[in-house]
């Protein structure tokens, strides 16, 4: 069945790159070709894709949130569970008056929503989403994506400048310090996927992963890999303590509790974007939704395979439901922790995660070198992991230590 | 392969398009009647009180730099990090790889790990430093008196 669902597909977008020359018969200008595909491949489908996207996953929020808290969320737009209800909200910040305050640095002001949000969608130029479906197949694309995350903090640290108001330019500074912390143990934590593929092309990376069972030279092969995924302590324990890792990290990246100190509605009001009404404070709200979607997929790219593993299902569908199912995760944390205190963010940075990096690239090297993908290493990774479990489990359950003037539980029970 | 990079060109103006166009067509029909407490800066309902854009503690400019620091470190893991696969084997795989790398066929892959061990620790040793140096502390001693200066 998915067969000739995929022969439609392909047949379809085969059509679309054959417009040009059916126009101009063989002699196809090359810039022609380049721009079509671009436009068609890239452009439409993709940005579609990202507001799809990043509505209906402001609306999953709000469900997740509900839920978590024992109520019912959105209920009445679009008659099944609220779900056009962001749909809606959009048409309304639409029309919205667009206020720009008085003093505030115009042309920054206006600049920045447009900055932030075209800076978290040129990252999904390398994100591969199956196959063959990406718009750009860079060899540099984990260095790409986190190049073009850098952009995204200089459209936040404009806003906060230009807005002309203490809560923002006060946010704008905590966003700075907080992505210029964590931009090193996400790059560091990503290492050992780059250092097990070899490669720091996003395809490449995947298909490290893959372990065919079958002919790979089919068109849509399907593969039973899923063991062979670089985040499981048997191809490389320190890969799944740095897949975890990096995960913390791309949280704070995102701004994502329990690193949402740059918005902290109850310190700040809204961060940098307070000042900020209608479609340019939407900019905002969308693009980190699609921020949670590229660090989502650059993880599952590196660590979980990829489009590669689950037999069954399509390979698009498949990267989707892996990069959405981490989605869920930030959404279910933002209701499980409690925010970080700014010198506790620096705390973590610095001090927990960077050194952490140089122990997983330094181990995963090692393990790279004598044990991956043998026995011993199967058994060694799995037993190790094991054993970490173990022992944080028995940290988990013990009574913490109390500081001074600090009370436990059973003293103040006494 | 560098034709790839004019993929990315065209989807980032496209990107930019996208984003800008609904902002400037919505403008079209979207009412615009400032008023000057409309305009003015959100201070929670009161009126503001002095200039926003004035000098404060930042309170991370060591950290600044010793990120600079640790960017540019990762920037030379990077590399190393894609070619570690092709030393595993005391270099047979290189002929595969680039030209230059070829000079390296007799490295294995022990010492081409112990060359990141070495740069490691020297960078391990620079951020023990930062952290006895107490620069990594987001509320630090603050001045000393000036009974202390004398």
């Amino acid at each position: 069945m998915y067969s000739a669902l995929y022969q439609l597909l392909y047949s379809t977008l085969e059509t679309l790159l054959n417009i040009p020359f059916w126009l101009f018969g063989s002699h196809v200008p090359h810039w022609l070709v380049f721009i079509h595909v671009s436009l068609i491949l890239g452009g439409v489908c993709m940005m579609g894709f990202i507001t799809v996207l990043a509505l209906f996953s402001v609306w999953a929020e709000r469900k997740v949130s509900a839920y978590m808290q024992a109520r019912l969320g959105p209920m009445e737009v679009g008659k099944y569970h609220g779900w056009l209800q962001t749909a809606a909200d959009a048409i309304k910040l639409l029309l919205k008056e667009d206020i720009v305050p008085a003093g505030s640095d115009k042309f920054l002001f206006l600049a920045a929503p447009v900055l932030v949000f075209s800076g978290s969608m040129i990252s999904y130029v390398v994100i591969p989403f199956g196959p063959h479906l990406k718009i750009a197949d860079l060899d540099l694309g984990v260095f790409y994506i986190l190049a073009t995350s850098a952009l995204v903090v200089v459209g936040v640290i404009a806003a906060g400048w230009s807005s002309y108001n203490k809560w923002s330019i006060y946010g704008g500074m905590r966003a700075a310090s907080q992505y210029i912390s964590y931009e090193i143990p996400t790059a560091l934590h990503l290492l050992p996927a780059v250092l097990m593929a070899g490669s720091l092309n996003m395809s490449q990376i995947a298909d490290s992963q893959a372990y065919y069972l079958g002919d790979p030279s089919q068109p849509f092969y399907k593969d039973f890999s899923i063991l062979n995924w670089a985040v499981w302590p048997w191809i490389n324990p320190f890969a799944t303590v740095s897949f975890i890792l990096y995960f913390i990290a791309s949280l704070a990246e995102t701004q994502r509790t329990p690193f949402d100190l740059a918005e902290s509605e109850s310190e700040l009001v809204a961060g940098s974007h307070t000042e900020y009404s209608g479609i340019r404070w939407s900019f905002f709200f969308l693009a980190e939704y699609a921020d949670m979607f590229v660090v989502s997929a650059l993880g599952t790219v590196l660590f979980l395979g990829g489009w590669h593993g689950l037999p069954l299902i399509p390979p698009v569908l498949e990267f989707l439901l892996k990069a959405l199912f981490l989605m869920f995760v930030m959404m279910w944390l933002r209701w499980t922790l409690p925010r970080l205190r700014v010198d506790q963010l620096t705390y973590v940075c610095w001090k927990v995660l960077l050194p952490f990096g140089f122990v997983t690239i330094l181990g995963s090297g090692l393990w790279q070198l004598y044990l991956v993908r043998t026995p011993a290493g199967w058994v060694a990774g799995t037993v190790l992991m094991a054993v970490l479990l173990l022992a944080m489990s028995r940290i988990w359950k013990s009574e913490p230590v109390p500081r001074d003037g600090e009370m436990t539980a059973a003293a103040a029970s006494a | 392969m560098y034709e790839q990079y004019a993929h990315v060109l065209i989807f980032g103006m496209i990107a930019t398009v996208i984003v800008v166009a609904p902002i400037v067509l919505f403008a079209l029909i979207r009412p615009v009647r400032p008023s000057s407490e409309k305009l003015s800066p959100y201070e929670c309902g009161e009126r503001p009180v002095g200039e926003p854009w004035v000098q404060f503690n930042i309170r991370y400019y060591v950290v600044c730099i010793i990120f600079i620091v640790f960017e540019v470190e990762v920037l030379f893991m990077l590399p190393w990090a894609v070619v570690f696969n092709a030393f595993r084997d005391g270099g047979q795989n290189l002929q595969a790889a680039a030209g230059e790398l070829k000079n390296l066929q007799g490295a294995t892959g022990l010492i081409v790990f112990l060359e990141m061990l070495i740069f490691l620790v020297v960078l391990a040793v620079g951020l023990a430093y930062v952290w006895a140096k107490g620069h990594l502390e987001w509320i630090r001693e603050t001045t000393k008196g000036p009974e202390l200066l004398d």
